[in-house]
């Protein structure tokens, strides 16, 4: 070949030999170049088709790390043509944001009440006075001239809302103190405040127990319980309400469960209530402590109706059964029952607090406790220790005195425990349909009104609840109450319960 | 405590920020009077600080601006970019602080293993929470620690007092040192400086909490309704335009339950991507499918809604029962507004219901502080349902829902967090109450407006400072909520340790709270600020900014409040020289420019 004649590809030929050449030299100075020539070289001379498809393989490596990535073919997806999409969208008519009232709701609506004030002697709207059976202050530390004084000398000294998120410089001397003197008054290494009750463990929850975590729940849980486990995406079981046999049932299901397919182990928590919401009756502690140290899970407890009104001096379920409040992981209570004051909060340890405070939900994204809500709380605890147990002595001789006066009769039977302050009062004739009964409760509170006496219904969302429970009056024994009241309102409910029920009974004939 | 008293005191003077020409004209002249008790005069004296830390006197009455959307029914909101210098040295950063983070671990889980003990299995307890997830905390946060959760004492004003501490084993943990120093407040949600210890608002709750009782102990269904509940419920209503509402004692909890009364499953919620935790939780909890579309885009809102309406429900195609969509007014981390010009438009086309969290925007925006819907002149008749928080322009707690009588008869009995949740204090609702008949008074000397129109100034003003020299700053115009861009993860507690040292305390955002790439210092002022306050942060800004190499902005985002590049962005045009003003020159053209623009 005469280089002469096609100068142009004498070019390309010399340009081509000198980037080989470079590539070649180029190679020779990464590590390892040797063992790819050796390789490349051997498999070229003895099998070129091995090196052609190894090539091709390549080539396809390349194209598929290249390619744009498809999304998930969606099957369901009906491909529409902008004109459809404009007739679909002229079409669909969307149903009224709400529904119009039910009967049932209409009378929940006509049945809220409308008072003066907080305290347990008060007037309702239209000057009437009444005594209030209601209200969640136990103690009477509502209307606690000496809180109140306290309340009004924190507002002249930081106002009232503390404008930000407690990680935003809404944390105040006020709210520190207060997670101290809980966390000292139940025993416990630390304790952070919620700014809601109702928000605490709803929030508390899911900043734990995330997918593929365990709950163990008791079924007759409280609405807030509902929604935290909900927001949790865990896997979670129900155990009867109260029934320890059966939640030693389902423990040993899950633990034979775990160890015959030999799970990773899990966060698992039991979830109960001290006292229930829902039926006023109390759980076992000693036997929940039992079992969950048995079989190696946390405990989170609802003391949001035992704290401040169970125990010696109102610690809570753990003093009551003399458990170490160490034992139970988390101690979710209520500052706007007992202690008067607001909000919710959860104790238990150090490390367990300090992650709520970077991951609770209704924590970090909430404006911190107004500073005179946890000056009351504070104040109230402050009361409490002093007291050394006498106030709790006469709230359970209270709630002892509205036991007797209501046994034996025929017409109302009562779930709740004995040291609960809140008592349910369930019609015996089981058999009158719920809205029937709801009737008959409605008129007997409307009637002890008219007496008097503030009593209510136990409020539900019965849409959004898990279980149906028989509809019930709810009745707050508080140390405010005097015997005569106590007495006087339990002899009502006895009288006029036959009157109500008579009454339905022959409008339905 | 001496100490705390005698820092009081003492640092109204030293440390307190504010030029001595301000403080001269704000107290007004005093005629000595001889017969007047020394004491009582010092007392005096000292009662007059005190308020003023609380809520600063105006240097000039002409201090007050109208905040309204000037923009012709359109909203104009631009984000900067800085240079890619700056991305790429913020993703190396976070680079070398994960690596360091693991070298850490290495080590600490070889040679310190009692410190690692909680995220492992121990005694057959799973740990409680997960080794990965926790990395960014310990590895990250936890270096900047000292920049978060500050405990404050007395009232979060125009001042807020620090508790000084100090940490001993790298930010763990925190002890006090018993001192406390005065810094000046741009953290708090402070917008009409209804956070006060005296004054009307200060008496109302006084008087409300001996007449009412601090707590209702009790849920607003049973006996927690007082006659005063059902007053601000009215005034609520009244003052957003709407024809009922009803309250909540926690803002997050009226977000985190008012879904679960409105939408259940077959029907959707169509969620802002940057829309606030709580209305996440809450609709999570509604069993209602969630959709979301890009921040404020409303192109992408559309195209959501034309999927949505036209493939119906996932699976079954059946048309959804109904759709909500679920905006903020103004997003607290961005500083700017929902586009609801165009989202009404798209309303009327789509027939979706609309519902504005209003928790940053009520009160703080719009002529009369009536909110996003004030500031666009569009009526709340149009909008299904409003809600707010008390928290944030009135210096309370709480929140509401205003929306028709139907609706809120519903939720009175069907909504979890009005049947379950305990009621509002009344304490709460006398300080709602009284800021409210402040703010929704009309007259010319009403105290409410004026500090409406303060707040919109300082707004404006700061904006304008801060865009002048140089800073890049997120939101719109009007926006009390003022996000400076820090980028580099090293600069956040760099930035905020020298704002410390300069006496301002701010809050410092960065990843989980907001993307990876824009840390963010957020400021949010008050109408508790005047002129002289706002000087002294833009002075402050301006060293620190030089310092730390913060003066990123590409001019893309106009110098003057936003309106000559408009044009030029519209059109993608050429280049736009970045604004570099001295500080002097800011200052001396400040107020001339913001009550013209």
């Amino acid at each position: 070949m005469s280089y002469s004649t096609y100068p142009f590809v004498d070019d390309v030929y010399a340009y081509y030999n000198q980037t080989v050449t470079f590539l070649g030299k180029l190679l020779d100075i990464l590590p390892g170049s040797n063992v790819l020539k050796i390789y490349v070289k051997s498999s070229y001379q003895n099998d070129p088709l091995r090196t052609f498809i190894e090539f091709l393989l390549l080539v396809f490596a390349a194209y598929y790390v290249l390619r744009k990535p498809k999304t998930s073919p969606d099957n369901n997806y009906v491909e529409l043509t902008g004109k459809e999409v404009n007739e679909l969208v002229a079409d669909w008519k969307p149903e009224p944001l709400v529904s119009p009232l039910d009967e049932m709701e209409k009378l929940e609506l006509n049945s809220l009440t409308v008072l003066e004030s907080t305290h347990i002697s008060t007037k309702l709207t239209d000057g009437r006075s009444i005594i209030n059976f209601s209200s969640f202050n136990f103690l009477g530390l509502a209307e606690n001239k000496y809180i109140n004084d306290a309340t009004v000398r924190t507002i002249r000294e930081c106002g009232l809302g503390a404008c930000g998120p407690p990680n935003f410089y809404g944390s105040q001397d006020k709210h520190m103190r207060l997670e101290k003197d809980i966390a000292s008054f139940i025993g416990v290494e630390a304790t952070i405040v919620y700014a809601q009750s109702f928000q605490t463990i709803s929030s508390v929850i899911p900043a734990f127990s995330k997918r593929g975590d365990i709950l163990i729940v008791d079924e007759a849980c409280n609405f807030a319980i509902q929604k935290g486990i909900q927001i949790s995406r865990s896997t979670i079981r129900y155990f009867k309400h109260n029934d320890m046999k059966d939640l030693e049932r389902i423990l040993q299901e899950l633990e034979n469960d775990f160890q015959r397919h030999n799970r990773p182990l899990t966060r698992r928590f039991i979830i109960t209530e001290g006292i229930s919401e829902n039926l006023g009756d109390m759980v076992d502690l000693s036997k929940v402590v039992a079992l969950k140290k048995k079989y190696k899970y946390r405990l989170i407890l609802d003391e949001s109706w035992s704290f401040g009104t169970c125990g010696r001096t109102g610690k809570g379920l753990t003093e009551h059964f003399s458990v170490s409040p160490n034992d139970v992981e988390m101690i979710i209570g209520s500052l706007n029952t007992s202690l008067a004051g607001g909000g919710g909060f959860c104790a238990g340890s150090t490390l367990m607090v300090e992650h709520q405070r970077l991951s609770g939900m209704a924590f970090i994204f909430s404006a911190a406790l107004p500073a005179a809500l946890a000056t009351a709380s504070y104040e109230a605890i402050a009361i409490l220790n002093r007291d050394g147990g006498s106030m709790l002595n006469d709230l359970r001789s209270k709630c002892a005195l509205f036991h007797a006066a209501l046994t034996r009769n025929e017409f109302f039977d009562t779930t709740s425990d004995l040291e609960s302050p809140v008592i349910y009062l369930h019609l015996t004739k089981k058999s009158i349909p719920y809205n029937k009964q709801v009737a008959i409760l409605q008129d007997i509170v409307e009637y002890c009104k008219d007496q008097g006496f503030l009593i209510s219904r136990a409020k539900r969302v019965e849409k959004m609840e898990r279980l149906k429970l028989q509809p019930s009056l709810r009745i707050c024994i508080s140390t405010g109450h005097t015997n005569e009241q106590i007495e006087r309102l339990s002899s009502l409910l006895k009288e006029n319960a036959d009157s109500m029920l008579k009454k339905h009974i022959e409008s339905r004939a | 405590m001496v100490q705390v008293e005698a820092s009081l005191s003492g640092s109204v003077g030293q440390e307190v920020p504010i030029p001595k020409n301000a403080t001269a004209e704000t107290e007004p002249k005093k005629i000595k009077q001889p017969d007047m008790d020394e004491e009582y005069a010092a007392a005096e004296k000292l009662n007059k600080e005190l308020v003023n830390t609380e809520f600063a006197p105006i240097t000039e009455p002409s201090h007050r601006r109208v905040s309204k959307n000037t923009a012709g029914g359109m909203l104009f909101q631009f984000e900067d970019e800085p240079s890619y210098y700056y991305v790429v040295t913020t993703y190396i950063s976070y680079l070398v602080l994960i690596i360091i983070g693991h070298v850490r671990d290495f080590f600490g889980k070889r040679f310190h293993k009692d410190d690692y003990k909680y995220l492992k299995d121990s005694d057959g307890y799973a740990p409680l929470y997960n080794h990965f997830d926790n990395f960014y905390v310990r590895r990250l946060k936890f270096r900047i620690n000292d920049c978060f959760s500050r405990p404050t004492m007395g009232v979060p004003g125009r001042m807020i007092k620090l508790m000084n501490r100090y940490s001993t084993d790298h930010n763990t943990t925190f002890k006090l040192t018993g001192d406390t120093s005065m810094t000046l407040n741009v953290s708090s949600y402070n917008y009409l400086g209804f956070a006060q210890s005296h004054g009307p608002c200060a008496e109302a709750v006084e008087k409300a909490i001996r007449k009412h009782g601090l707590s209702t102990c009790s849920a607003s269904t049973t006996c927690g309704n007082y006659g005063i509940h059902l007053e601000v419920e009215d005034l609520a209503a009244k003052f957003v335009g709407k024809p009922a509402s009803l309250i909540f004692s926690q803002g997050f909890g009226t977000n985190s339950t008012v879904f679960s009364a409105l939408m259940g499953p077959g029907s959707l919620i169509i969620s802002d991507e940057l829309n606030h935790s709580s209305i996440r939780f809450g609709s999570r909890q509604s069993g209602a499918n969630i959709r979301v579309f890009k921040h404020n885009n409303m192109v992408d809102l559309e195209r959501v809604l034309r999927e949505v309406i036209s493939q119906g429900q996932p699976r079954t195609h059946r048309p959804y029962t109904k759709i909500l969509v679920v905006i903020e007014g103004l997003y607290s981390m961005e500083g700017n507004f929902a586009d609801l010009p165009r989202i009404m438009e798209l309303k009327k086309r789509y027939k979706f219901y609309l519902f504005i969290d209003e928790a940053h925007s009520i009160g703080a925006i719009g002529p009369h502080g009536g909110g996003i819907c004030d500031y666009f002149g569009i009526p709340t008749t149009d909008v299904d349902i409003l809600m707010g928080t008390f928290t944030k322009s009135f210096g309370a707690a709480g929140g509401y829902v205003a929306s028709s009588v139907e609706i809120v008869n519903k939720l009175r009995v069907t909504n979890p967090g009005y049947v379950y949740a305990e009621s509002m204090s009344p304490a709460v609702l006398a300080q709602i109450k009284s800021s409210f008949l402040e703010i929704m008074d009309h007259s010319p000397s009403s105290i409410g407006l004026e500090r409406i129109e303060r707040l919109a100034f300082n707004s404006r003003y700061i904006r304008l400072g801060l865009k002048r020299l140089g800073f890049v700053i997120y939101g719109n115009d009007d926006s009390p909520v003022v996000p400076l861009l820090l980028y580099n993860p090293g600069k956040i507690n760099a930035f905020s340790h020298e704002m410390l040292k300069r006496g301002v305390s701010i809050v410092v955002v960065g990843y989980p709270a907001c993307p990876l790439l824009t840390s963010r210092v957020r400021f949010c002022f008050s109408a508790a600020h005047n002129k002289a306050d706002l000087d002294y942060i833009l002075r402050a800004c301006d060293e620190i900014g030089e310092k730390l190499q913060l003066k990123l902005s590409s001019g893309a985002a106009g110098e003057d409040v936003g309106k000559t590049n408009v044009d030029k962005i519209k059109k993608k045009q050429g280049w736009y020289s970045p604004p570099r003003w001295s500080i002097e020159e800011v200052i001396s053209h400040g107020v001339e420019d913001t009550l013209k623009q």
